[in-house]
């Protein structure tokens, strides 16, 4: 793989399923064209039945496309040897109960390829560093939910992959368990793993990914770097003894004043305004507690691209 | 790329092995054909004296009505219900204990997980497929060395004979120790080292060796073959 060519690039990938009896198709994707640069921390979001899982599916060729390509480090995701390099949390993962968690992990690894003794050492590491440690002798079928997704996110690092995709991988783990997986996976991207996650936690996709893609009813209805789609038009200023005399020359700079508890807080609409608010204040010799930048919250911009995506139709 | 290929292919004999060894029907048909298996070795139980029935016991108890009559048509008799029952019972025993086994690694939730693997569809069927044929290779490579071991050790030049033989002098073996089993543990006229009394304490073997429902399968398959040979007390100038 040349260092610039994406490590996942799909063209028009299409899914259609027709239904036995009533022979109708249902469009799962419709036409999906996407690109995950290499090191990138990439969130797949869509409400159910959007086609997330369908697309990821594809793209690991359990189920043929429709129409459409899709490539894997620049292979064709039907060859083989293109998912080498791939991790994957299934969402609804079924693990051989008869295994412990320690063979489990010696076959995934087998089946990717991972010599003997190199099994023996990662196996070893992932069970301490996901916590089960203690657990590694025990059959699967005596796991709990939270500790089977854990074993799976050490399943899938057991070859040390490039690409590491996860669907919904903090389902059913605590927040304890959630904030481990997520420092795992932000150490894993500083190490240049690139991370593929499929969430409908928006918070945990806001605080770990890099670029977001939003699909609804098997399309693409938003892509793009996280800060600049979370990014609002304006900042904020709080001053916690702001004096009255700045209130008349403030109100022809902000865009609104509250006051709450003692602490003003002041919107300004943009950079330039903001700076002759702070002159002002400070001419009148007040303190300022705190300046930031107005941002969307990730939910806010994901119901904002649902329901202009609903108005579409 | 082969050894990877390979070693792919062994993890899935592997995983093979393993789930049907925590199986309970796995177990449960081993068992029930164990039962099977002792039921036709103790249940008949029949005397001989110079060539013909003295007397024959069933369950312990006297049935009279056999006195006289030529022991071959006896075994005869005997082994051809006991065939046709355990053709049956083996075809039973053997596609129910094996027959979730490949079903179960293409369900939803785990076949996704094994596709995102450098594997092909093929290749997981592949693997499964020998990792089933294995569980039944070691069967019968246990079988073999426990008809060995009754072939004791001065008879140890028929090993060749046996292992040479193939399935299907196993098989044979299997059928004339069922014969055996059904007409009693005892040929009071054969003679200490006479090869057809080594045939018979090696079929012995056989019997309590078959009790696996892979090896009750074979050993059903050939009884239920047509091989008029099958029908006969011990051929055994063919081990020579």
């Amino acid at each position: 793989m040349s260092p610039a060519q994406p490590v996942i690039q799909t063209e028009g990938l299409t899914k259609h399923f027709r239904r036995f009896y009533t022979r109708r198709v249902v469009q799962a994707v419709n036409g999906l064209s996407l690109s995950v640069e290499p090191g990138t921390a990439f969130g797949l979001l869509g409400p159910n039945g959007s086609g997330k899982t369908t697309f990821i599916k594809m793209l690991l060729s359990s189920i043929v496309p429709t129409a459409g390509t899709a490539h894997l480090f620049g292979k064709d995701c039907r060859n083989p040897e293109a998912r080498r390099q791939v991790g994957y949390l299934p969402e609804n993962h079924r693990f051989p109960t008869y295994n412990t968690g320690r063979q489990m992990l010696h076959f995934y690894a087998a089946l990717s390829g991972s010599s003997r003794d190199e099994r023996v050492t990662r196996a070893g590491e992932l069970l301490e560093r996901v916590g089960l440690a203690d657990w590694a002798d025990v059959r699967i079928g005596k796991y709990s939910k939270g500790m089977l997704q854990r074993l799976g996110l050490a399943q899938a690092l057991m070859h040390r992959p490039l690409l590491l995709m996860l669907d919904e991988p903090g389902d059913g783990v605590d927040p304890v368990g959630r904030r481990m997986i997520r420092d795992l996976l932000q150490e894993l991207q500083q190490q240049g793993t690139t991370i593929f996650l499929n969430s409908h936690l928006l918070a945990e996709v806001e605080l770990f990914c890099d670029d977001v893609a939003i699909i609804q009813r098997g399309e693409l209805a938003l892509t793009g770097r996280l800060d600049q789609l979370t990014a609002g038009s304006g900042y904020q200023l709080s001053s916690p003894d702001a004096a009255e005399g700045a209130f008349n020359e403030l109100r022809e700079k902000t865009a609104s004043i509250a006051s709450n508890n003692g602490m003003v807080r002041l919107q300004f609409a943009d950079r330039e305004a903001l700076n002759e608010g702070i002159d002002i204040l400070r001419n009148h010799g007040s303190q300022i507690e705190e300046v930031q930048r107005q941002r969307s919250t990730l939910e806010d911009v994901f119901m904002r691209t649902i329901e202009e995506s609903k108005e579409e139709r | 790329m082969i050894t990877r290929y390979a070693a792919a292919t062994g993890a899935l004999v592997a995983d093979t092995f393993r789930e049907s060894l925590s199986r309970k029907i796995f177990w449960g048909f081993f068992g029930c054909s164990t039962v099977l298996m002792l039921l036709f070795l103790l249940v008949l139980n029949i005397d001989i004296v110079k060539g013909g029935v003295a007397a024959i016991k069933i369950f312990g108890q006297d049935f009279n009505g056999g006195q006289g009559v030529e022991i071959g048509q006896v075994v005869n008799a005997v082994l051809g219900g006991v065939s046709v029952f355990l053709f049956t019972a083996g075809l039973f025993f053997s596609v129910f204990a094996s027959a979730g086994l490949i079903p179960t690694v293409f369900e939803p939730g785990r076949i996704e997980l094994l596709l995102s693997k450098p594997v092909s569809r093929s290749h997981l069927l592949l693997g499964n497929f020998v990792g089933t044929l294995a569980v039944i290779g070691c069967n019968l490579v246990l079988s073999n060395l426990w008809s060995l071991g009754g072939l004791g050790p001065e008879n140890r030049h028929l090993a060749g004979g046996f292992f040479g033989g193939g399935l299907v002098g196993r098989l044979r073996v299997w059928c004339v120790a069922d014969g055996r089993a059904a007409c009693g543990r005892d040929f009071p006229q054969r003679r200490p080292g006479d090869d057809g009394d080594v045939l018979c304490d090696a079929a012995e073997r056989d019997v309590f060796a078959a009790r696996e429902p892979c090896s009750l399968f074979q050993f059903a398959m050939a009884a239920g073959s047509g091989d008029g040979a099958l029908l006969r007390l011990p051929e055994v100038s063919w081990y020579r």
